[in-house]
């Protein structure tokens, strides 16, 4: 290592910052060369001046100042922050009062809305119409208008139980007048039921009437629904009370007439009850239920209305007989009677 | 340079570096009383100039903070804020060079501040009065060569002689390889050496 290369190490050397092999050489050349010795010692002089400088204090304030500034910046960050997101601290909960306003709106249209919706199920159309067929037959005048006033009935909101149906089957004629109101008013001016609102002055007013409203032009399509699904009102449907129309052709069977009866007073119940059977079948019809009461029996029976006299003829050898109505003059066709046997007084 | 870069030195302010990077005020508030000092003395040693200094140092304490998030430990955190300290004070050096005005510090005059008189801390020991006077004028003299030195040169022996960071330490600081710091410091300070040698006639 040449003169002028252990010149340079010798700042590196004064800080033990070299090698061992370059310090054993440094050492070596140190101890034979006064010049780089010399520029050692003037070397150390140099960084002793500079390592005995005085160190001087900061003022005071310059860290609370730093500090300060610090703060500031935080706080003007945080401002930003802050007017950025001002906005959405306004908007939320004016979003979520809407949204709750929103749901609750909603919820209560489909309360009221879910009932009428309820009209449209196809599987109660489907329902009603599958039973048409089963409708009374026409020779039950009394069906056409119970099956309308029951209509009418439901349509104005009102539930009717097996009892009340009955009570309207006394009085078909203020049941046409209750139907009468209650049609729309298209129906209303086809039809003169504007007499009928007024009295209904018998029966056979009432079933004209109800044989206008049957008419199958109805104008309104309301009108139209109304006729075609008379028990599908909205309180039916929310009740489940689907049953309606087999309640009524049940009804239907039950006859606004009195159906004609008679009485025969015997003291053989039993037997004179074997020959009634023997005499119906003879005739040609047929028992439809038979009943024993206590200390009586009750037959009812469908006879051809031609056979009724002779039928009647045949029961006087039994006993007293005892006429209730009129006699059905149907010809050809099975006339339900009503025959009760008892002991008489 | 690269060595250095990946000998990963021990960082006694790894907590402080931590709480500061999730906004912590007072965990930075501390590191800025543990190092204000240090960094005034680098700034006004570089600069040359007290305002200088304490503008230097608010600038860099700043700067630390608002980039603590971009510090990722490969140095100290003292390091990290030192190299910080360096560049403002080398830049606001510039400015003022640029501006044609520069005074040399003056050891003979007690330094104007805001706050008032400069409080200098000397060495223990306190020599005799004539001692005092004596140092004193010696230090006047090896700061006037200070701020005749190069900007390298200055940073550097600032750097090692007056904070005495390593060698590992300054070329970390001033991204310089561990040769080229030792070959720089021994130039800067054979060249105080000679200034030195022309103010003082003999470095006693």
């Amino acid at each position: 290592m040449k003169h002028a290369d252990i010149r340079q190490k010798l700042s590196a050397y004064l800080d033990d910052a070299v090698s061992s092999e370059e310090r054993v050489i440094i050492e070596e050349h140190l101890g034979s060369c006064r010049i780089c010795t010399h520029a050692l010692k003037d070397l150390t002089k140099t960084v002793d001046h500079l390592k005995n400088l005085e160190e001087f204090e900061p003022p005071a304030w310059m860290a609370r100042k730093i500090l300060n500034l610090l703060d500031e910046e935080a706080e003007k960050k945080a401002g930003m922050l802050r007017r950025i997101f001002f906005s959405f601290l306004i908007k939320l909960p004016v979003q979520a009062i809407a949204l709750v306003l929103i749901t609750v709106t909603g919820y209560l249209l489909f309360r009221t809305v879910q009932p009428q919706m309820g009209l449209l199920e196809p599987p109660a159309r489907e329902e009603y119409r599958g039973r048409v067929p089963e409708a009374p037959p026409p020779s039950l005048p009394s069906a056409a208008p119970m099956k309308k006033a029951l209509a009418k009935e439901k349509t104005g909101g009102k539930v009717h139980t097996s009892k009340q149906m009955a009570q309207k089957q006394l009085h078909p004629a203020r049941e046409a007048g209750v139907l009468a109101t209650a049609q729309p008013p298209a129906a209303v001016v086809d039809t003169p039921l504007s007499s009928a609102n007024k009295a209904v002055p018998s029966l056979e007013h009432s079933l004209e009437v109800m044989k206008k409203v049957e008419v199958p032009t109805l104008p309104s399509p309301q009108a139209e629904k109304s006729m075609q699904f008379p028990d599908l009102t909205a309180d039916e449907s929310k009740m489940g009370k689907r049953s309606s129309y087999p309640l009524m052709s049940k009804s239907v069977r039950v006859k606004p007439e009195t159906p004609f009866s008679l009485n025969l007073e015997t003291r053989e119940i039993s037997l004179a009850g074997r020959e009634i059977e023997k005499e119906v079948l003879r005739l040609g019809g047929r028992i439809v239920s038979k009943e024993p009461p206590v200390n009586a029996t009750l037959f009812t029976a469908l006879i051809e209305g031609e056979k009724i006299r002779e039928f009647i003829t045949r029961l006087r050898l039994f006993g007293v007989i005892t006429e209730k109505g009129s006699i059905p003059d149907g010809v050809g066709k099975l006339t339900e009677i009503i025959v009760v046997i008892d002991k008489g007084r | 340079m690269t060595s250095l870069k990946k000998c990963r030195l021990p960082d006694e302010d790894e907590v402080e570096v931590s709480l500061c990077k999730k906004g912590d005020l007072d965990a930075f508030e501390l590191l800025v009383y543990k190092y204000q000092k240090r960094m005034f003395n680098i700034a006004f040693r570089i600069t040359g100039n007290y305002e200088d200094a304490v503008e230097t140092v608010q600038e860099s304490f700043l700067s630390a903070y608002r980039g603590i998030r971009k510090f990722r430990g490969d140095a100290t955190f003292l390091t990290w804020l030192t190299a910080i300290t360096v560049n403002l004070g080398r830049n606001r050096l510039k400015q003022l060079q640029g501006r044609r005005y520069h005074e040399i510090y003056s050891l003979d005059e007690p330094i104007k501040s805001a706050g008032g008189s400069m409080v200098s801390d000397p060495p223990s020991n306190a020599p005799s009065a004539q001692e005092q006077m004596e140092q004193h004028d010696v230090r006047r003299k090896v700061q006037e060569c200070i701020s005749l030195l190069e900007n390298d040169f200055r940073e550097i022996l600032v750097l090692r002689d007056m904070q005495e960071f390593s060698y590992e330490e300054i070329g970390v600081i001033l991204k310089l390889a561990l040769g080229t710091v030792k070959s720089r410091l021994s130039r800067a300070r054979e060249t105080i050496r000679d200034c030195l040698r022309r103010k003082l006639g003999d470095l006693l």
